[in-house]
């Protein structure tokens, strides 16, 4: 060991004052870009054409939100897709930063790092053209719910509804909407801005937005564990809802008032 | 040796393995029916399918060709694209007797549909094993086509395949945990939720020692079939 001792001492010298020369370089994975991952496609958030781990033309909320943290942070935004279910594993990830309207909680927090919140939202009940209207959590306790797999939605129906029948857990939003449109799912269990939204993108496939229970759920963009990225991002979010940007991007995509969807108890 | 500790930890932990416990047999008590009413229909399907693959005469060509036609298609095609055709294709038909199904009906039929495939070839092999003198001793005696199929080769070519059927049954039995693709509540599935609620994987383990405790059996009935077949042709030699 002894003898590479002067060698790293040269390479010390050298790379210091490499990585000092443009000191306002965000840490992240290619120079000079910010690869930005989306999820499953959801309307008003971030829904372009998914091909394998490319996604073309998004639009939406996070991308609109990811293009100005990007061009703050004065890099070039690049776009790609990666799936839900593998959002939480441990290990290296394949983007600088995701957006998929992940809640943060502690659990998760184990695996990646969130960054500071860009929406609040509650979970409500989408219901099949074909379900009764439930008035209470009684009435939905009695419904075939169903949510997507490794979601809050999913969590809350096991730990805190306790249904009559097994609630359906699909892989992936897209089989979940579709076993509601055709009435296999009376009442599915997802984010209040997710169904709302999908619910005003394609009003005839589905029955009302019955419901919402309120958790007081933060959606953060997910970075690898440990990300140098996250500090950088953070002070760009705080000031991009200090200047209005995130306000004015959110009435963009969504000018929905949740507060009129009745809350069950 | 911490990373050893680690892993055994997030696989192994018993506390967990025990919470796990009620929640995963809940899901295998749906693989259990899927497997076996599966496996019963596929017995009688794949049968069916192999004797019609093997009609004789050129009257009986459309029907072999729809047999082959038959096998080639759902052996060829992934069980989980299957179960989604089926799970989301058969209720938006608004057919009354069919769409109106449950998600665990239309992934015993996407498992039919497959395995009925699989398993009329291990019929037809076992068909076309026994010799054709034995054919012929039998039309000879007077017995017709259908007789001859049905008390001199079908008997002989069944028992013949029973443990290449049976391997292929015990393939069914872990495609059951496939059909959770369409939602439904199945062991491998509520191993996941259980796992992502408590960040750990111990749930997963329950799950595969629920699939080897119903394999384990079927497999040593297997070898005593074999044995007692290979003891019973050994008899007849002398």
């Amino acid at each position: 060991m002894k003898r590479f001792l002067p060698l790293l001492a040269v390479a010390a010298l050298v790379a210091v004052p490499a990585a000092s020369a443009r000191p306002s370089a965000p840490p992240t994975l290619e120079a000079g870009k910010l690869i930005v991952a989306f999820g499953d496609p959801a309307p008003g958030f971030a829904s372009g054409t998914v091909r394998g781990s490319t996604i073309t033309s998004p639009r939406g909320y996070e991308v609109d939100l990811a293009a100005a943290v990007a061009k703050k942070l004065g890099v070039t935004p690049v776009w790609m897709f990666s799936p839900w279910n593998s959002l939480f594993a441990p290990g290296t990830k394949k983007f600088d930063i995701s957006f998929q309207e992940a809640t943060i909680t502690a659990q998760r927090k184990k695996t990646v790092d969130f960054t500071t919140s860009y929406l609040n939202a509650n979970q409500g009940v989408l219901l099949s053209k074909q379900a009764p209207v439930p008035h209470s959590l009684a009435d939905l306790k009695n419904m075939q719910t169903c949510a997507q797999t490794n979601t809050t939605g999913l969590d809350w129906i096991k730990t805190q509804l306790h249904p009559a029948k097994q609630p359906l857990a699909f892989p992936t939003t897209t089989a979940a909407y579709q076993a509601v449109q055709i009435n296999k799912c009376d009442a599915m269990i997802l984010d209040v801005p997710l169904v709302s939204l999908e619910k005003k993108s394609s009003p005839s496939k589905f029955g009302p937005v019955a419901g919402q229970v309120v958790t007081h759920e933060q959606y953060g963009a997910v970075l690898q564990k440990g990300s140098a990225l996250l500090a950088p991002v953070n002070t760009v979010m705080k000031a991009l809802t200090a200047d209005g940007t995130v306000g004015k991007l959110q009435k963009k995509w969504f000018n929905l008032n949740f507060a009129t969807i009745p809350v069950l108890k | 040796m911490h990373a050893l500790h680690q892993v055994i930890h997030t696989f192994f932990n018993p506390h967990s393995f025990t919470l796990a416990m009620p929640d995963v047999w809940a899901g295998f008590q749906v693989n259990l029916k899927m497997m076996f009413i599966a496996e019963a229909l596929v017995l009688v399907f794949a049968l069916m399918v192999a004797i019609v693959r093997g009609l004789p005469g050129r009257g009986a060509k459309p029907l072999r060709a729809l047999a082959i036609a038959y096998t080639d298609f759902f052996r060829g095609t992934p069980i989980i694209l299957v179960t989604f055709i089926v799970g989301f294709g058969l209720p938006g038909l608004q057919l009354g007797f069919i769409s109106n199904r449950s998600f665990t009906v239309y992934g015993i039929i996407a498992l039919t549909l497959v395995y009925t495939a699989y398993v009329s070839e291990v019929f037809r092999a076992g068909i076309e094993s026994v010799h054709p003198s034995q054919r012929s001793a039998a039309r000879s005696l007077g017995l017709s086509y259908g007789q001859a199929m049905r008390y001199v080769v079908i008997p002989q070519a069944v028992r013949r395949v029973i443990p290449p059927l049976l391997n292929d049954f015990v393939g069914l039995q872990k495609d059951t945990a496939l059909v959770s693709v369409i939602g439904v509540a199945e062991a491998a599935s509520l191993a996941q939720q259980f796992s992502t609620q408590n960040g750990d994987f111990p749930s997963y383990v329950v799950a595969a020692v629920f699939f080897i405790l119903i394999t384990i059996p079927l497999a040593r009935f297997t070898d005593h079939l074999v044995a007692q077949r290979e003891q019973r042709e050994r008899a007849q030699a002398f």
